[in-house]
Formats: structure tokens, C-alpha cells, sequence
């Protein structure tokens, strides 16, 4: 017995769809510019023989990322998802360059303070007498900042 | 979903090579088990040393498809395209559900948190600095002055941090440690299922956007070629998508 209202697939290729038809739930009638990224990358078969080999709770989501590989891959014939990912990999250790950076130079405030804690504590006592009015209330715990700072020392070295 | 996410494969082989008479099938010829022509498409892309590259590549995308994918292409252009269809191949064996989306989204989720530490890192170094420069007021014996520091939290921002949200169209995700994520978002499932949600939903929204928004792609995209070119290790020229330089934008259709 056949779908009435065809899927998107066997509306593109020109086919009768059947009840079982494996693409139907994941090629909408509604959507055919979907099934045709997909079909012009990867093609229908291939497409089918995925989608059947993945359990069927899975099959939803196997569906959606094949339909935007394809997409991406329509729109960027020469990387595709690739180039996503060289993006995000290339971000990535640009961050992590700047995060490394950043924690010598807290390092570097952490290891002072911890070595000149007179002179600190009396720019403390300057702020709490409101000689000088810093934009915050001075930070409790300073010669305590080492297990943050070592904490996130070790997340990320 | 792919535990972890490999690095970019930089390409080794040459788009000069072809196969004379004398030389053994491209691995793709072996492969379909025919006759290796002079002019084989697959032939500089597919050396026989690889056969899994070309099998790989064969039973994600199909011969024929890759063959139409490539006579799209110049040939500059085209040993990137196989490049990076064996990655996604590679990726789509390996994780059958989500390929190399699913890499994408555990990605995007790394750079979100190392944003985030990089956030509070920053918070922290200008509550060191205020102190510091309060230290060196006081050393200086400045009683009475107006010290008007940056806040934390102002001094924090300024990294021109990428939106890693819109090239794959994912919306309501904001950064900053005080402004957590809601507990699932921060799983990459969820991210996924987010963006792929969104994927569709925004269809016709997308369709209509235009100006900033597609031209914030373009420039990403723009960055992407240049930085898939640098990871593909520059033996090439400049890569630009087939039919000109000017990208369209990414969103779903």
C-alpha cells in the first residue's frame, strides 16, 4: 500500500511511496530543497542504507545532521563541514593561547602579592577607609587566590 | 556522537600526479575494478597506496556523486574536495548519527567553555591589576583620589570572541559565567538537537534574512576557507568556492 501524500524522496525520484518507506519520516513533502541537498551529495541509496542501519530512535537526528553535511556541502562544494570544523579548531587555539596567557599574567599578580602582602593590605585599609574609592569593595581572601588560580592552573595545563 | 574530534587531515599528496599506462590503477579503480584511464578524475586524488581513503569515500558519498562533485570544481580546487569529503566520510564511519556534526558541536561546546575560563580569567587578572594599581596610588601616597577602575566585568571583555552559534544557526545562547547556560545546553546533544531544530525552523526566515547576517557568514566563512587552507597545508592556491569568490550565506535553506 502506498503513502498518499509522497515524501519528499520518492516525490524527487518519481516513485511510489510505500508505508514502510524509510525516508519518509525524515524527508518531509513539505521540504523538498532538504531532500535534495541531500540527495545531490550523497544520493538516495546511500542515504537509505544509513538511515536502516542506525537504530530507529536515532534515525531523527542521523537524518538532520546528513541533511546539513549535505547543505553545507552545497553551499561550500569544496570543504563543506570541514571548514567548520578548521574554524572552530583554528578559534579554539586562538583561546586557548590567549587563556595561557592570561594565567601567567595571574600568576605572575599572584606570586607579587603573595611576596609584598603589607603593601596590599594597606591599600586595603586606604579603600576601606574611602581615601580611595576603587569601582568595587576590595576582594576578601587575597593571599587565599592560589587554589583558584591553581585550580584553574590545572584545567589547563 | 565522536568522543574525540580529529585533527584536519593536511594533505601530502600533490595534484600533479596521473597515471601513465605503466603505473598501477588509482586506488579507486582498483576498487570499481575497471580500467585506469590517463584522464581518471579519481586518479591524482586516489592513490593505490590508500584504498581505504577511496572506499570510505565511496560507500559514504558514492563514486558517482564524488565524480559529479569534482568535475564541478577546478582542478585547484580539487584534491581540497576530496581532502575534506574523505574527513567527512571518515567522520560519518565512525559516528553513523551525527558524523561531523556531531565533531562540530562538541567543538563548539570546548570553545564555549574556554571562553567562559577565559572570561573569568580575565575578571580575575583586573581584580589583581586594580589591586595593583591601589598599591601603587597608596605606595605613591595619593590619599583622597578618585579612583575610577574599570570594573572587573568590563575589563573582562574585548576578546573579539566568535558567535559560535550563528554559522549553524543555533540563537538564545549568551556567554559569561554569571549568565549560565540552562544544564542541558551544555550537553552537546542537546546543542544538536538545538541546532538542528533551528535548522528547519528558521527556513523561511533565513530565506528572507539578508544584509548583516549573511554578510557576518560570509566573512566567517571567508576566515573558514582561509583557515581549512592553512590546515591543508598551503601547497595550493587560494581556495574559493567553485563559481567565484563571494560565498553565500550558511544557514538552512
Amino acid at each position: 500500500m502506498s503513502n498518499p501524500t509522497r515524501c519528499a524522496a520518492c516525490r524527487y525520484l518519481r516513485r511510489r511511496c510505500c508505508e514502510d518507506c524509510v525516508l519518509a519520516p525524515y524527508f518531509p513533502s513539505a521540504n523538498p530543497h532538504r531532500f535534495a541537498c541531500v540527495h545531490r551529495i550523497f544520493g538516495a541509496s546511500n542515504v537509505a542504507r544509513m538511515l536502516q542501519q542506525i537504530p530507529v530512535e536515532h534515525r531523527r537526528q542521523a537524518a538532520d545532521a546528513i541533511a546539513m553535511e549535505a547543505y553545507w556541502r552545497v553551499q561550500d562544494p569544496v570543504y563543506g563541514s570541514v571548514g567548520f570544523i578548521s574554524m572552530l579548531q583554528r578559534e579554539i587555539s586562538v583561546v586557548q593561547r590567549e587563556l595561557a596567557e592570561t594565567q601567567a599574567q595571574i600568576t605572575m599578580y599572584a606570586s607579587q602579592a603573595q611576596s609584598q602582602p603589607n603593601q596590599i593590605a594597606a591599600a586595603q585599609c586606604l579603600v576601606e577607609d574611602g581615601h580611595l574609592v576603587p569601582s568595587q569593595p576590595p576582594f576578601p581572601g587575597l593571599y587565599q587566590r592560589d587554589d583558584i588560580s591553581q585550580e584553574t592552573l590545572r584545567r589547563h595545563f | 556522537m565522536a568522543s574525540s574530534s580529529p585533527q584536519v587531515p593536511v594533505s601530502s599528496a600533490t595534484a600533479s600526479a596521473s597515471p601513465s599506462s605503466t603505473s598501477s590503477p588509482c586506488a579507486a579503480c582498483k576498487f570499481l575494478r575497471r580500467k585506469c584511464q590517463p584522464d581518471c578524475v579519481f586518479a591524482p586524488y586516489f592513490p593505490p597506496d590508500q584504498p581505504q581513503k577511496f572506499v570510505h569515500v565511496h560507500r559514504v558519498f558514492g563514486a558517482s556523486n564524488v565524480t559529479k562533485l569534482l568535475n564541478e570544481l577546478h582542478p585547484y580546487q580539487r584534491e581540497d574536495a576530496v581532502n575534506s569529503l574523505a574527513y567527512e566520510a571518515d567522520m560519518r564511519l565512525r559516528d553513523p548519527v551525527y558524523g561531523c556534526v556531531g565533531v562540530i558541536s562538541i567543538l563548539q561546546h570546548q570553545l564555549r567553555q574556554l571562553q567562559m575560563d577565559l572570561s573569568c580569567a580575565k575578571s580575575e587578572l583586573s581584580k589583581y591589576q586594580s589591586a595593583a594599581a591601589v598599591a601603587a596610588a597608596a605606595a605613591a601616597g595619593t590619599p583622597g583620589t578618585s579612583f575610577g577602575a574599570t570594573s572587573p566585568v568590563t575589563a573582562a571583555t574585548g576578546h573579539g570572541f566568535i558567535n559560535v552559534n550563528h554559522p549553524i544557526g543555533m540563537t538564545g545562547f549568551v556567554y559569561g559565567r554569571d549568565q549560565f547556560f540552562p544544564a542541558a545546553a551544555r550537553d552537546p546533544t542537546h546543542n544538536l538537537h538545538m541546532m538542528l531544530r533551528n535548522y528547519d525552523a528558521d527556513l523561511a526566515t533565513r530565506l528572507a534574512s539578508n544584509g548583516a547576517y549573511d554578510a557576518d557568514l560570509a566573512a566567517a566563512m571567508n576566515a573558514t576557507s582561509a583557515a581549512a587552507f592553512g590546515l591543508f597545508g598551503g601547497q595550493f592556491s587560494k581556495p574559493s568556492a567553485a563559481g567565484g569568490d563571494e560565498r553565500p550565506g550558511i544557514g538552512p535553506l
